[in-house]
C-alpha cells in the first residue's frame, strides 16, 4: 500500500490508491448482495426509509389517539385485536406503540441513515479509496441489519404485541417479563434480541469504516478514524442487550418476587435467615432437638427466655414469606420436638 | 442549482433565528419562556440557559451563513475552473475548527457547571428540612419524621397499600416510625431548605416540578437526593417524566408551598389524623 504527502489533493490520491474488482454480473450480486458501497449505502438508505415511514404512521395513531382517545380508527384491530378491539386503541397499546416508534426511529433512522448510509456512500469517495476495505462485511453488516429489522417488527404479530418500556427500555421495567405489562414477555424479548443484533452489525460497520480510513487513508483522516465513537458506543450497547435480554428470557433477575417487584431500596432486611421463637417440646430429647436444627440449617441464637423459649435462625433461599409459611408448616408437623412458635421481630 | 441551496440554508438560518430570539428575549410576552421560576438556584439555570442559547444560536447561524456564502460562491462551476486546496492545507482548517469546537464546548460546560453543581455538588444544609419521597407505580409519597425528628426503618416486606402502609413501617415494633407522617402530596414551608430523599419502590419514575427547576429521577436501588428552597407560596405540581409503566401517564402529586404557620398547622392536622 503507497503512502501519500500530507494536504495532498484527495483527487490525485483516488487516482492512485486504485484497486479494481470486476463490476458485479447476475442482478442479485447488482442490487441484492451486492459488494459497492454505493449500492450499500442506497440500501441502508432505503431501509431507513421503510423505517421512517413505519415510525411516521405510528405517530400518526398515537396522535390521533390523544386527540379522540375513544374513537376507532379502521382497520387498527387488524394489527392487534388485544391492543385495538373494536379499532379503539388502549393506554397499553398506545405505549407500545410509543417504544416501536422511538425505536425505529433512533436505530433504524438515525442511525442508519446519517452514519451507515451518508458514510457507506461518501467515506470511500471522500478519502479516495475504490471501496470499503472489506466489501464482504459491509454487505452483512446491511443485511445483519435488515435482520434486526425484520425481528423488531415481528413484535408487532406475537399476541401480546410488542414491548411498553420505551425505546431506552429501563430496567427493571424492561428486564421482570409479563408481570410489567403486556408486550414486556416475548414482545420485550424481541425487542431485545433485535437492538443485540443491530449492535452487531453496526459494529461490524464501524469497524469497516476505520479499517477503510487507516488502510486506504490520508493522514489527517487517520487522525480522526481513532475517534469514531460509534464502535465504542455500540459495544457497550450490545454487552447492555445481553444482560437485559438474560434478565427478562432467564428471569434470573434478583428484584422478582411473589408481589410483581421485590423492592431493592431496604438496606434492612435480611432474606438470608429467619428468627422464630421456639418452645421445644418437653419430651424432645436433646438428640431430636439436635436433629431437627441440623435438618432445618437452624441455630439457637438466645434463649432460653422466660417459659424457655428460645430464639431459633433458619437458613433460608427462598422469598422470606413463603420460607416462614413452609417452616411454621414443617413445624406444625413435628409437635413431638416442637410445642409452639410464632415469629421473631426482625433484629437490625 | 447550487444558488437554490444557497438561498434555502439562508431561509433555514432565518427560520431558526425566530425560535431563539423568543425564547431569549420576548418569551415571557408570547408564553414561549419557562414557567415562572420560585426557587433560589433556579435563575443559575435560566441564565445558563439563555446564555447557551445565545452563543450556540449565534454560532449556528454565522456557520449557517457562511456555508451558504460558499454554496453561492462556488456553485455553478465552469468547467475550466481550477480547483484550489484550503490555504494552509487540511490540517490546519481541521486544527483550528477543532480548537474553536472545543473552547466553545469547553467554556460553556465550565460556565454550566458553576450552574448544575451549586444544586447537586453542594451538599444540603444540616438544618434542613428531612423529606422521603417515595415513587412507585403509579403515586408518589411523601414521608416526615414526625415529632421525634428521625424516620422509622422501611421493612418492603410490610408495603401494604390496601392498609395505607405505603412505605411498609412497622410501628408495632419500631418506636421511631410510631410517629411518622405519611402524605400523598409534599407540602413544604416557604423560604426553607428541603433535603428530599428519594426511592423508588419499583421501576424508575422522575421527580420534576418545572417551577423549581428541578428534575431528578429516581432509580430503583439507589438512594437519591436532591435539595431546596421554595421562595413563593403556591401549589405545583410534580410529575413523573420517566416511562414507568402502564399508568405513567396519570402518575403525578402536588407541591404545596406554604407560610411558615400554614406549615406548622398542616403538621399538627396531620398528626392528629394518626
Amino acid at each position: 500500500m503507497p503512502t501519500f504527502p500530507r494536504g495532498e489533493l484527495m483527487s490525485e490520491v483516488s487516482a492512485r490508491a486504485v484497486e479494481h474488482h470486476a463490476p458485479p454480473q447476475s442482478f442479485v450480486r447488482k442490487h441484492v448482495f451486492s459488494l459497492d458501497h454505493k449500492v450499500i449505502g442506497k440500501q441502508y438508505y432505503a431501509l431507513a426509509l421503510v423505517a421512517v415511514l413505519i415510525g411516521m404512521a405510528l405517530s400518526w395513531l398515537m396522535r390521533i389517539h390523544l386527540v379522540w382517545p375513544n374513537a376507532p380508527i379502521p382497520g387498527l384491530q387488524l394489527l392487534s385485536k388485544t391492543g385495538a378491539p373494536g379499532g379503539v386503541m388502549t393506554p397499553e397499546y398506545y405505549l407500545s406503540l410509543l417504544t416501536m416508534h422511538g425505536t425505529l426511529m433512533v436505530f433504524f433512522v438515525l442511525t442508519n441513515a446519517p452514519f451507515a448510509a451518508f458514510g457507506n456512500y461518501f467515506l470511500p469517495i471522500q478519502i479516495g479509496a475504490e471501496d470499503m476495505a472489506f466489501p464482504r462485511f459491509n454487505m452483512m453488516s446491511f443485511w445483519i441489519t435488515f435482520l434486526a429489522f425484520s425481528i423488531l417488527v415481528a413484535a408487532f404479530f406475537v399476541p401480546d404485541g410488542p414491548p411498553i418500556s420505551g425505546w431506552t427500555s429501563y430496567a427493571p421495567l424492561s428486564a421482570v417479563g409479563s408481570d410489567a405489562g403486556p408486550g414486556e414477555g416475548l414482545g420485550q424479548t424481541l425487542w431485545g434480541l433485535s437492538i443485540f443484533v443491530f449492535c452487531i452489525a453496526s459494529l461490524l460497520g464501524s469497524l469497516n469504516f476505520i479499517a477503510t480510513t487507516l488502510d486506504l487513508r490520508t493522514k489527517v483522516a487517520e487522525f480522526f478514524s481513532a475517534f469514531a465513537p460509534r464502535t465504542l458506543a455500540f459495544a457497550g450497547a450490545a454487552a447492555a442487550l445481553v444482560i437485559l435480554l438474560q434478565a427478562g428470557v432467564i428471569g434470573s433477575m434478583m428484584l422478582k418476587g411473589d408481589a410483581g417487584y421485590g423492592v431493592a431500596s431496604a438496606p434492612n432486611v435480611k432474606v438470608d435467615s429467619i428468627d422464630l421463637y421456639v418452645n421445644f417440646a418437653q419430651q424432645a430429647t436433646s438428640d431430636e432437638v439436635t436433629k431437627f436444627l441440623r435438618s432445618h440449617q437452624a441455630s439457637i441464637v438466645e434463649g432460653p427466655k422466660g417459659a424457655g423459649t428460645y430464639r431459633v435462625r433458619f437458613a433460608v433461599t427462598g422469598l422470606p414469606k413463603e420460607e416462614l409459611a413452609r417452616l411454621v408448616k414443617d413445624m406444625q408437623q413435628n409437635r413431638n420436638i416442637v410445642s409452639s412458635e410464632f415469629e421473631a421481630p426482625a433484629t437490625k | 442549482m447550487g444558488k437554490v441551496f444557497a438561498v434555502i440554508l439562508v431561509v433555514i438560518a432565518l427560520a431558526s433565528a425566530v425560535p431563539i430570539i423568543t425564547h431569549t428575549w420576548y418569551g415571557s410576552r408570547i408564553s414561549l419562556s419557562p414557567p415562572e421560576d420560585i426557587s433560589t438556584h433556579g435563575h443559575a439555570i435560566d441564565e445558563q440557559l439563555s446564555e447557551t442559547m445565545i452563543e450556540a444560536g449565534l454560532l449556528f447561524l454565522a456557520a449557517q451563513s457562511l456555508l451558504a456564502f460558499f454554496v453561492w460562491t462556488f456553485a455553478d462551476p465552469k468547467d475550466d475552473t481550477e480547483i484550489k486546496t484550503f490555504p494552509g492545507g487540511a490540517r490546519a482548517m481541521v486544527i483550528t475548527a477543532l480548537v474553536l469546537v472545543g473552547t466553545e464546548i469547553l467554556a460553556l460546560g465550565v460556565f454550566g457547571q458553576k450552574a448544575w453543581a451549586n444544586v447537586y455538588f453542594r451538599p444540603a444544609a444540616p438544618d434542613a428540612l428531612e423529606i422521603q419521597a417515595q415513587a412507585g407505580q403509579f403515586a408518589f409519597y411523601f414521608r416526615y419524621p414526625g415529632v421525634d425528628g428521625k424516620f422509622g426503618q422501611l421493612h418492603p416486606d410490610k408495603i401494604d397499600e390496601g392498609n395505607s402502609n405505603f412505605f411498609g413501617l412497622d410501628p408495632a415494633n419500631d418506636v421511631e416510625s410510631r410517629d411518622d407522617i405519611v402524605a400523598g402530596e409534599l407540602a413544604i414551608p416557604v423560604q426553607r431548605e428541603i433535603h428530599l430523599l428519594m426511592h423508588a419502590k419499583d421501576v424508575g419514575h422522575s421527580f420534576y416540578v418545572r417551577e423549581l427547576r428541578i428534575q431528578q429521577d429516581f432509580v430503583p436501588g439507589l438512594d437519591l437526593s436532591v435539595h431546596f428552597t421554595a421562595t413563593k407560596v403556591g401549589k405545583y405540581e410534580i410529575v413523573c417524566t420517566q416511562l414507568c409503566g402502564l399508568g405513567h401517564y396519570n402518575m403525578k402529586a402536588y407541591l404545596n408551598v406554604m407560610s411558615q404557620d400554614d406549615f406548622e398547622g398542616w403538621m399538627k392536622q396531620k398528626v392528629s389524623e394518626q
